[in-house]
């Protein structure tokens, strides 16, 4: 048993070339007189030989499975027309069930802007405001996908596979908050998110990681994972420190649909959602998909980050207000090294160029489930 | 998004060869359509075609480390063709026809074992790893694919001396010959047996 343990440890020190020049000049004499030998050497070369091959296509395959992903994502975000659901989704039963008494309003609302929506995401609520009439705005989108699927379904594919590679995802907004690649947006946008890209004209797409998030002020901290990203200049607004009163002008960008859709309004309240002091009550339209844009006031300050809407009211929107994210953002300083900017580029410019300039820091939010 | 630089064949195959990551993605990027038509259009589920296109890609890239490996048409032939082969390969195991197949692009005749030596030495060492227990399991790939030393793997592992661990090590790459040659010299005959069909 020893002798075939030092025979076999004395063709791998052979195969690694670790023989001493002595033991060399025995080992091809044996070698060249005993068949059994050379055939041994060639078996053990072909089983390193194969541990590196297998190690390498494990590898390879990873990559691969890893680009494929990536690309699929992609493609699927960018072809997807956004349909209306049609189908009855149990979804949207649940709506009528639960909701009746708001479900007038909300329904209105549905219908005014269904060219572009899909439907309320009810039961992802991640926020605490668990009181019904509190809609978050993240849009689910149809994936294109899921339906070029079903027609080339094989018959021979189970409806269980086609069940496993169904993707769900959403689209909210975002904004950059630092030059070296930080981005904020809700947390109910990217809640339960297993990839997250942001896109917008200027950046194309890049894939983001979930730095930080805080599920009570609904607000989720994004870094943008991409080596040749080369951070944003000029960022040209800063976080307003002071509370704003009732009736300054305000606006959002965002991307309700596939473009950056621009609409304003007025600070209407204080508070937010039945008397939340952390956010304000604004008077902008917004629709599923504004979640996690920025709030700027006439002079392009940030006055905070849409959150949601009142369903059973008209125009009653809600924002988290940018004393607590600048708040929630210093307390993440020391570790993420996060740093605001603090220009106000925008000052004394009219509304078209302030969009021109602010375009280019709001992002669509792509997340992947 | 990020522009990338339209590069020649021979600056990707470049690329390629000294492990570019970039260069892969933008390989896979190029060539999965026309692969996917290729596979849909001859009876072949999404799915199937992923695995047909990452399985070539692999073929290509195994070949391209090789030193004598030249490649005589571009890479879009070579990937197409050996895919090609592939899926006829699995259509005629899943015997639906074994004739030709309605082709989208030219390609050129590839030998099968030349494709197919690297994947049953991947199969038999798949089936051979996976048959052994631990800590035989890691003590080798530690040893044959991390490059750890045996003192490391006796540290690591707990035991009482080198020769313990070396021991041990013995008696699992034993056990680990035993399957993998039942294995490869099954596939091998079967290829074999393919071939003169």
């Amino acid at each position: 048993m020893t002798n075939r343990r030092e025979t076999d440890e004395l063709i791998e020190r052979y195969c690694l070339g670790q023989l001493t020049p002595e033991e060399l000049r025995i080992f091809e004499q044996w070698r060249e007189s005993d068949p059994e030998m050379a055939n041994a050497i060639d078996d053990h070369r072909l089983i390193t030989d194969s541990f590196r091959v297998y190690a390498e296509r494990i590898d390879l395959k990873k990559k691969l499975a890893a680009i494929h992903d990536e690309m699929e994502s992609e493609q699927f975000a960018f072809k997807s027309p956004l349909k209306v659901v049609e189908k009855s989704d149990s979804k949207v039963r649940l709506l009528w069930k639960r909701y009746r008494v708001a479900a007038v309003a909300a329904v209105a609302a549905i219908i005014a802007v269904s060219s572009t929506i899909l439907y309320y995401d009810l039961t992802g609520g991640g926020a605490v405001k668990n009181q019904n009439a509190y809609r978050e705005l993240r849009r689910e989108v149809e994936s294109i996908k899921r339906k070029q699927k079903a027609l080339i379904q094989d018959q021979n594919t189970s409806a269980k596979d086609q069940e496993q590679e169904q993707t769900q995802s959403f689209t909210g907004t975002g904004f950059a908050i630092t030059s070296d690649g930080y981005i904020l947006t809700s947390y109910h946008v990217v809640e339960d998110a297993s990839s997250i890209y942001i896109s917008n004209e200027k950046l194309g797409q890049v894939k983001v990681k979930t730095v930080y998030t805080d599920k009570s002020l609904d607000l989720a901290v994004l870094k943008v994972d991409d080596s040749d990203f080369k951070g944003f200049t000029d960022m040209p607004y800063s976080f307003k420190k002071s509370i704003s009163d009732p009736g300054e002008k305000v606006f959002t960008l965002g991307f309700p649909r596939e473009d950056l859709v621009y609409n304003e309004g007025s600070i209407s309240s204080y508070t937010g959602y039945e008397g939340d002091t952390t956010a304000y009550q604004i008077s902008i339209p917004v629709n599923p998909g504004n979640s996690g844009g920025p709030l700027f006031d006439g002079q392009g300050n940030l006055l905070g980050i849409i959150s949601g809407k009142n369903a059973s009211a008209e125009g009653a929107s809600f924002a988290v207000k940018s004393k607590w994210i600048s708040d929630y953002i210093n307390k993440q300083r020391e570790v993420a090294n996060i740093s605001v900017p603090s220009r106000k580029n925008l000052k004394g410019a009219d509304r078209t160029s302030q969009i021109k300039k602010l375009k280019d820091f709001v992002f669509m939010v792509k997340v992947y489930n | 998004m990020k522009q990338v630089q339209p590069v020649t064949e021979a600056e990707m195959l470049r690329s390629l060869q000294s492990g570019d990551q970039k260069a892969l993605k933008l390989v896979y990027r190029q060539h999965y359509q026309t692969i996917m038509n290729l596979v849909l259009n001859n009876g072949g589920s999404l799915q199937e075609a992923k695995d047909v296109y990452q399985e070539a890609l692999i073929v290509f890239y195994e070949k391209l480390q090789e030193d004598d490996f030249e490649l005589n048409c571009s890479i879009k032939t070579f990937i197409y063709s050996v895919s090609r082969r592939l899926w006829l390969k699995q259509l005629q195991r899943k015997s639906r026809f074994t004739d030709d197949l309605s082709d989208t692009d030219e390609f050129i005749q590839v030998e099968s074992e030349d494709m197919e030596q690297k994947e049953d030495q991947y199969h038999a060492m798949q089936v051979a790893l996976e048959g052994l227990g631990e800590p035989c399991r890691s003590i080798l790939k530690d040893f044959y694919i991390n490059n750890q030393s045996m003192d490391d793997i006796t540290e690591k592992f707990g035991y009482t001396n080198a020769d313990n661990a070396k021991n041990q090590k013995y008696k699992c790459l034993k056990r680990l010959k035993k399957t993998f040659f039942e294995v490869y010299q099954k596939t091998g005959n079967n290829n074999d047996q393919q071939e003169r069909n």
